[in-house]
C-alpha cells in the first residue's frame, strides 16, 4: 500500500490525482475507472479542505490499496469531524427552481464508486472509496 | 434583453474543475447578466467536477427565472454520464449540435 502526505489547499487535489493515477496505472485500471478516480479525488480532497480543515493548510494522507472489493482510495485527515455520508441523498425530482446548488460532489462520489465508508478514529476522519 | 442564443465554447481548458471554476464563471458572466437563452458547446470537454456542475446549475436557475434556457450541446458520452448522474438530463436540454436550436 502506497501512502503520501499532502498539505490542504484549494488546488492540491491535482497533486493527489497524479499520485492516485500512478497507483491506479500500476494495478491496471482502465481509462473509465481513471476518469472516476479523478472526479472522486477532487470531490473528497476539496471536502477535506473546506469542511474538515475549514480552508486551513493542514496535512492529510492518501493511500491506495487493492482488496476483494477492488481498488480503494483511503483519505485520512485530522480536521473537524466530517462524515460526507451523513448528508441525505440528493433529491433529483424537483425542477430546476427547486434543485439545490450544493451537495453534488458527494452525490457523484456515491454514484460512481462501488462502495464508500467513513469512520472517526480518535482525532482522524478516515474516508474510503472503492472503485 | 437579447433573444439571441449566445454560444459559449469551452475551447482552451477542456476541463472544468474547482481550480478553474472562477474562470468558467467569468466566461458566463455576460450571459448571466444579459441573455435569456444560452447554448454551451461542450464538444472539447474532457472532465467536469461538481464545481463546474454548480456553475451550470446556477446559470440554469438565473435563465429559468427569465423564462430562458440553457442548451448543452455536443456533450461527449463520458461527460453526458456525469450529467445523467447529477440529474441534469431531466432539467436541461441536450442537443447533438448547436445548429439544432
Amino acid at each position: 500500500m502506497k501512502e503520501q502526505t499532502f498539505t490542504s489547499s484549494a488546488n492540491i487535489f491535482r497533486d493527489v490525482v497524479i499520485f492516485a493515477i500512478d497507483e491506479a496505472n500500476a494495478v491496471g485500471l482502465d481509462s473509465e475507472e481513471i476518469n472516476k478516480l479523478k472526479l472522486i479525488v477532487e470531490e473528497v480532497v476539496t471536502n477535506i479542505y473546506k469542511h474538515a480543515y475549514r480552508y486551513q493548510a493542514q496535512d492529510f494522507n492518501v493511500s491506495c490499496s487493492t482488496d476483494n472489493d477492488g481498488f480503494c482510495l483511503i483519505f485520512r485527515d485530522n480536521g473537524q469531524a466530517f462524515d460526507p455520508l451523513k448528508h441525505a441523498q440528493l433529491d433529483l425530482n424537483p425542477g430546476i427552481e427547486g434543485r439545490p446548488i450544493g451537495g453534488l460532489g458527494i452525490h457523484l462520489v456515491r454514484n460512481i464508486s462501488k462502495r464508500q465508508s467513513y469512520e472517526r478514529v480518535g482525532e482522524a476522519n478516515i474516508f474510503k472509496v472503492w472503485l | 434583453m437579447s433573444t439571441q442564443y449566445l454560444t459559449v465554447s469551452i475551447y482552451e481548458k477542456r476541463y472544468i474543475d474547482s481550480g478553474i471554476v472562477i474562470e468558467f464563471e467569468e466566461l458566463l458572466k455576460d450571459a448571466v447578466e444579459n441573455e435569456k437563452n444560452v447554448a454551451l458547446n461542450l464538444s472539447d470537454l474532457t472532465f467536469i467536477s461538481s464545481a463546474g456542475l454548480r456553475v451550470i446549475m446556477g446559470l440554469g436557475k438565473v435563465l429559468n427565472a427569465k423564462e430562458g434556457k440553457v442548451y448543452l450541446c455536443n456533450v461527449p458520452p463520458h461527460i453526458k454520464k456525469i450529467f445523467e448522474i447529477a440529474g441534469f438530463t431531466a432539467i436541461f436540454t441536450f442537443l447533438n449540435d448547436v445548429s439544432e436550436i
